[in-house]
């Protein structure tokens, strides 16, 4: 769709901002969900002809184009056979041997712990962010293949991120460093040997010491105390080294305003599962900000309709969209330098104390002025006022200290401290480096004063400011040395670039809570002539020893016997405690949190108030992502090709900007902008988002890598070039930022379009009332549990197919029968499913220029869609897959019955059988058929999918498709006949709760349930049986098994239906 | 009409087991003709030799969730 095309002036409207859910009437006692208006688009919203074009056509023009068989040459019979003659010698040629495949053959010596075709599972810890989050790492044949949250974890408790999910493919990245590389000159680099290296750099390293000059160590957050005590020990090696640590997405602000308010270092862990409501501040707890994980899983559980507890309220505002704002049942759009403001006004209106040196230093904003409706401010104070103890504000992590500092009191002031865990508490086994320190350092580097430099798995050339001039400042250190997986930004400009073991092949105790320890245990030998991190800073802690692979895990172990294991308070012996540690990847020790009882500090508070203010000009926000996060992913191509969970951008970052905004600049998306903040400029394609503040500028940091693989490399705009080393209110948010439009235009990719269930031509005016997206209030469903099912009775009488005899005969499904029933409640579109269900199932990466043509292969997607104005929007999001339909239309198009049901209920696929006639794909309604037009893994990037390295990531149990296939959701068809299997071999039935999809297993908001449905009392079949469980399309009479439960909105009013439809 | 009056070239005896050769030949050349020449990628990824092994100090568990008996079993 070009969206380019399409005229915005019209869609600017002058609705009040702030609401969502808010278009009180009394006039009508019953919502009319049925006449809300649904779009994903602005071109579905505006009618745009390319949009209706391309819903009424099953394939995009680029996927269908027709041959002309008159402009075909004449064909002699002498000529037909020989053709016919080459293409069989060809064919017979070209396939005997086109790809080696290599030979298989059994083991030699079968190692002890592989059973042939049995996975194993090891406990280990993610080390993608600060997280630190557990992992259970499945192998096959010794080879990882996927990766899950360990369940065992106390904090992630079985739940991953996208990150996390998509990280076993860095494992066998091909562009991995594979030998040590080094060079003079640094650049042109050339492979030496460990040896030579570790001797060189202990010589440097030596050198730099004798001279006293500063040997800087620049990594990341580091959370393991082992670790810590290796710094220690290089310290004491070598007097002059320093260590320095950063992270880009950081909760500086919030420690500090901490420590200012209440004068502790932990941060308290909030249990968001018994908070009533929940005030969100530019805040994405369930998205990109620290913690998501966890907070997603506790804003679920308070967001139950399988029990009969009260629902949370989530209250956000933001100027920018987020996955947080789309969930939250009262949505506020404020300009973000604004919020403090508002936290100010909130105090005023809820504050108690009567404390003057505090309520005379408010700097309230007026509601009036930012355009916020007026009646969801009362209600938020008057739910805040009216649930001390529970309810909490959370400010994201963007948002200055002064504004912490204010929440904190506003916290104080609301009692949520009842909300904080006595548990537990946040730690951090070195604190990041100050903006100072890293000043100091530059300052350093340019005056000759260091020696030496190591990027310890860090990459400052792309994440510090400009305004340091690392780059230049590097020049003048004599020996630079990078440690990394991958070759970037930093390592590129370095003398020695050592290639570091990927997580999974590294040792590591990890720390960020106070009771547990995280344990990392490599689950395969490294695969390349790679070492560990911390086994090299060992090596040049001690020069002189020679180098073995076990070196670190002995370090670790001895550091766990004389250190943890004592405090450990344990009887068993300490093997029996290190295995047993390894094996559930966790290890408790019994620790107190930091001494409670000191009370907030008025005084913080009186002299950070004023700092932000908000000014009238543009704001520009930096935000998180889901993909490639610092930056660090950004050679992953499942997560580039994962759409954003708002815009559903693929392959690329930009420049959000409101409908108002775009329509004041002259902007269509697609357009180019140039912002410049301070002295810093740099150049972004615009998307128009429906929901942003207008004049807040929104965009993920990450992108633009210019040294990386092959994949990422050049993916995007790098907007870290826009932070300041002194930022006016944080280094991720700005004010009196300048905009303009550039020349010129960028195609950006968004999928949201693409696969739209369609108008049935046969039921037009149905068209908005077919019932895809059904939602209710909670009020309304407390007073009358069965209000959607009445509902749909209604519309019965109303839908001629339904009353309609169905031609077919209904099969009984007596044994199993498999479905599963998916809580819209629940769901926040994080888009962890896809990224499970793609390594899971082999895949294929398709690339930006296939996803354009409407070919991306992901089995599920997530669709957005949005009610209500342009402006304002509400959102609803619904993953989308197979529906395993019990009268599919698929299976009776498909002229060579590769497309069939089986006895219990599945729609499968054979893929020998498939020509690809993609005729299934034109009969399925929910239009959740993938085609493969190429081998995709042969057509994107140079073949860099069929690598030798890649291949071991393939799962065994899954067919990996080729050319001319079609394929489509399973629901795991292998998990189901791993649970048989071990049925037949315990000679019991078949468990239906024992299967849990990759999908399943992945969401963190445990929205997914699957199972037989059969199976008396499982909970498949009380979601399936729930009164807001509906189908999509039932009217249709396919019979889908999956049961979406229809999502409540916690607002207090019900909707009016002529405020909230908009007009097409 | 004599069939053999509707062709009007003839292929020689001798032609026809020339050709059948080339044939056999150009197949049996095909069918060894190393295509991976023509995928950069693939022939760079190749040359690197990759054995796999699990890491011997590594502590596997059979199933993904921790039997109960084991589950915190090293903290006293």
């Amino acid at each position: 769709m070009d969206n380019s095309k399409l005229d915005i002036s019209h869609m600017v409207s002058s609705q009040p901002d702030g609401d969502t859910g808010d278009e009180l009437s009394s006039k009508d006692t019953k919502p009319e969900l049925k006449d809300v208006n649904y779009w994903r688009s602005f071109s579905e919203l505006y009618n745009d002809p390319a949009f209706i074009k391309a819903r009424n056509n099953e394939f995009s023009d680029e996927a269908s184009k027709p041959m002309d068989v008159s402009r075909m040459p004449g064909l002699t019979r002498r000529r037909f056979l020989a053709l016919l003659s080459a293409s069989a010698a060809l064919a017979a040629a070209g396939c005997s041997n086109y790809r080696d495949k290599g030979l298989v053959v059994p083991y030699n010596q079968k190692p002890e712990e592989v059973v042939l075709g049995i996975p194993n599972y090891y406990a280990s810890t993610c080390t993608g962010c600060s997280s630190a989050c557990g992992i259970l790492v499945k192998t096959r044949e010794g080879r990882p293949i996927k990766v899950d949250g360990n369940p065992d974890h106390p904090v992630n408790m079985g739940k991953i991120c996208t990150k996390g999910q998509a990280s076993v493919i860095n494992l066998y990245d091909p562009t991995r460093l594979q030998n040590p590389l080094f060079s003079s000159g640094r650049n042109n680099h050339s492979q030496t040997t460990w040896e030579e290296a570790y001797k060189n750099i202990a010589a440097a390293l030596g050198s730099a010491n004798s001279s006293g000059k500063e040997i800087a160590v620049i990594a990341n957050t580091i959370t393991s105390p082992t670790l810590k005590k290796l710094f220690d020990d290089f310290k004491t090696t070598y007097p002059t080294a320093k260590l320095y640590s950063y992270e880009l997405f950081n909760n500086n602000a919030r420690k500090s305003a901490w420590m200012k308010s209440y004068n502790k270092k932990s941060l308290p862990v909030l249990e968001l599962n018994k908070a009533k409501v929940i005030l969100a501040l530019e805040s994405d707890f369930l998205g990109n900000d620290e913690n998501a994980i966890e907070y997603t899983r506790m804003f679920s559980e308070s967001r139950n309709v399988m029990g009969k507890e009260e629902f949370s309220r989530l209250y956000s505002v933001e100027g920018a969209m987020s996955l947080t704002g789309m969930s939250a049942d009262y949505r506020i759009r404020l300009r973000t330098d604004a919020i403090e403001g508002l936290v100010h006004y909130l105090l005023g209106s809820v504050i108690k104390t009567g404390d003057t040196r505090v309520t005379g230093s408010l700097q309230s904003i007026d509601p009036k002025q930012y355009n916020i409706n007026e009646k969801v401010l009362n209600r938020l104070v008057d739910d805040l006022k009216s649930n001390r103890g529970k309810s909490i504000v959370i400010a994201g992590d963007k948002l200055p200290e002064s504004t912490h500092i204010a929440v904190n009191l506003l916290n104080e002031t609301l009692e949520a401290n009842k909300l904080y865990s006595s548990e537990a508490e946040n730690v951090e086994a070195i604190p990041l480096s100050t903006p100072e320190e890293i000043d100091a350092l530059i300052n350093n580097m340019n005056a000759d004063k260091v020696g030496v430099v190591v990027h310890f798995d860090s990459n400052p050339v792309f994440h510090f400011s400009t305004d340091y001039n690392y780059a230049e400042a590097l020049k003048k250190v004599q020996t630079v040395v990078s440690l990394t997986e991958l070759i970037n930004e930093s390592a590129n400009i370095s003398n020695y670039i050592l290639p570091i073991n990927n997580q999974l092949e590294s040792w590591g105790d990890h720390k960020t809570r106070t009771g547990f320890y995280s344990m990392q245990q490599p689950v395969i030998a490294p695969l390349y002539n790679t070492r560990q991190k911390e086994a090299i800073l060992l090596g040049l802690t001690k020069p002189a020893e020679p180098y073995n692979d076990k070196v670190y895990h002995d370090y670790l172990m001895k550091n766990w016997e004389t250190v943890m294991y004592p405090s450990m308070g344990t009887m068993a012996p300490f093997q029996k405690t290190w295995f047993a540690a390894l094996h559930d990847g966790i290890a408790y020790v019994n620790e107190k949190t930091e001494t409670a009882g000191s009370s907030f500090s008025a005084d913080a508070f009186v002299s950070s108030t004023g700092k932000m203010k908000p000014g009238s000009d543009y704001v520009l926000l930096l935000q998180g992502n889901n993909t490639v996060g610092d930056g660090r992913f950004a050679n992953n191509g499942w997560l580039m090709e994962l759409p954003n969970p708002v815009t559903k951008i693929v392959w690329d970052n930009y420049a959000a900007v409101s409908v108002q905004t775009a329509a004041d600049l002259g902007l269509n998306s697609n357009d180019l902008i140039e912002i410049t903040a301070g002295n810093k400029k740099q150049t972004f394609p615009v998307f128009v988002q429906p929901g942003l503040a207008d004049k807040v500028i929104e965009i993920a940091l990450g992108y633009g890598r210019t040294v990386c693989g092959v994949v990422g490399q050049g993916v995007g705009v790098n907007a870290g070039v826009l932070i300041s080393k002194n930022p006016s209110i944080s280094e991720r948010l700005y004010n009196n930022v300048q905009v303009s439009k550039s020349s010129g235009t960028y195609e950006l990719i968004s999928t949201q379009e693409h696969f739209p269930i369609d108008d049935n031509p046969l039921l037009k005016d149905m068209q908005f009332k077919r019932g895809v997206i059904r939602e209710g209030l909670y009020e309304e469903y407390k007073k009358n549990p069965e209000f959607l099912k009445e509902e749909l009775e209604k519309e019965k009488l109303n839908l001629a197919p339904i009353n309609k005899t169905h031609p077919y005969e209904t099969p009984e499904y007596k044994g199993v029968k498999w479905g599963m029933s998916i809580d819209l409640n629940k769901c926040t579109g994080c888009g962890s499913c896809i990224v499970a269900c793609s390594v899971e199932n082999n895949i294929p990466v398709v690339g930006k220029d296939q996803v354009k043509a409407n070919r991306e292969m992901m089995w599920i997607r997530i669709d957005r869609y949005y009610s209500g104005t342009p402006d304002s929007p509400r959102t609803n999001l619904q993953p989308m897959l197979c529906q395993h339909c019990d009268f599919a239309p698929c299976e009776n198009v498909c002229p060579v019955v590769a497309t069939t049901h089986s006895p219990e209920g599945l729609n499968i696929m054979t893929y020998n059988r498939c020509v690809g006639t993609r005729y299934c794909s034109n009969n399925c309604p929910y239009k959740v058929r993938r085609f493969n037009y190429f081998d995709f893994r042969d057509h994107f990037n140079d073949s860099i999918q069929y690598a030798d390295s890649l291949s071991l990531l393939m799962n065994p149990e899954v067919t990996v498709r080729s050319r001319g296939v079609m394929e489509k959701c399973t629901f795991c068809l292998q998990r189901i006949m791993y649970e048989r299997q071990n049925a037949i071999e315990e000679k019991r039935g078949t468990k239906g709760s024992n299967v849990k999809t990759a999908c399943q297993e992945a969401c963190p908001a445990y929205a997914i349930e699957f199972g037989d449905v059969n199976e008396e009392g499982s909970e498949v079949q009380k979601w399936r049986n729930h009164e807001l469980g509906y189908k999509v399309l039932e009217e249709i009479k396919v019979q889908p098994n999956i049961t979406y439960i229809a999502r409540l909105r916690n607002i207090s009013e019900e909707y009016n239906k002529e405020e909230h439809k908009t007009e097409k | 009409m004599n069939i053999l009056e509707k062709t009007t070239v003839k292929i020689k005896r001798r032609n026809f087991f020339y050709y059948i050769g080339a044939a056999a030949v150009s197949t049996f050349v095909l069918s060894k003709f190393p295509f991976n020449i023509f995928k950069r990628e693939i022939s760079r990824a190749s040359r690197s030799s990759i054995k796999v092994s699990e890491n011997p100090y590594a502590v596997k568990r059979s199933a993904r969730v921790s039997a109960p008996a084991e589950k915190g079993s090293g903290n006293g």
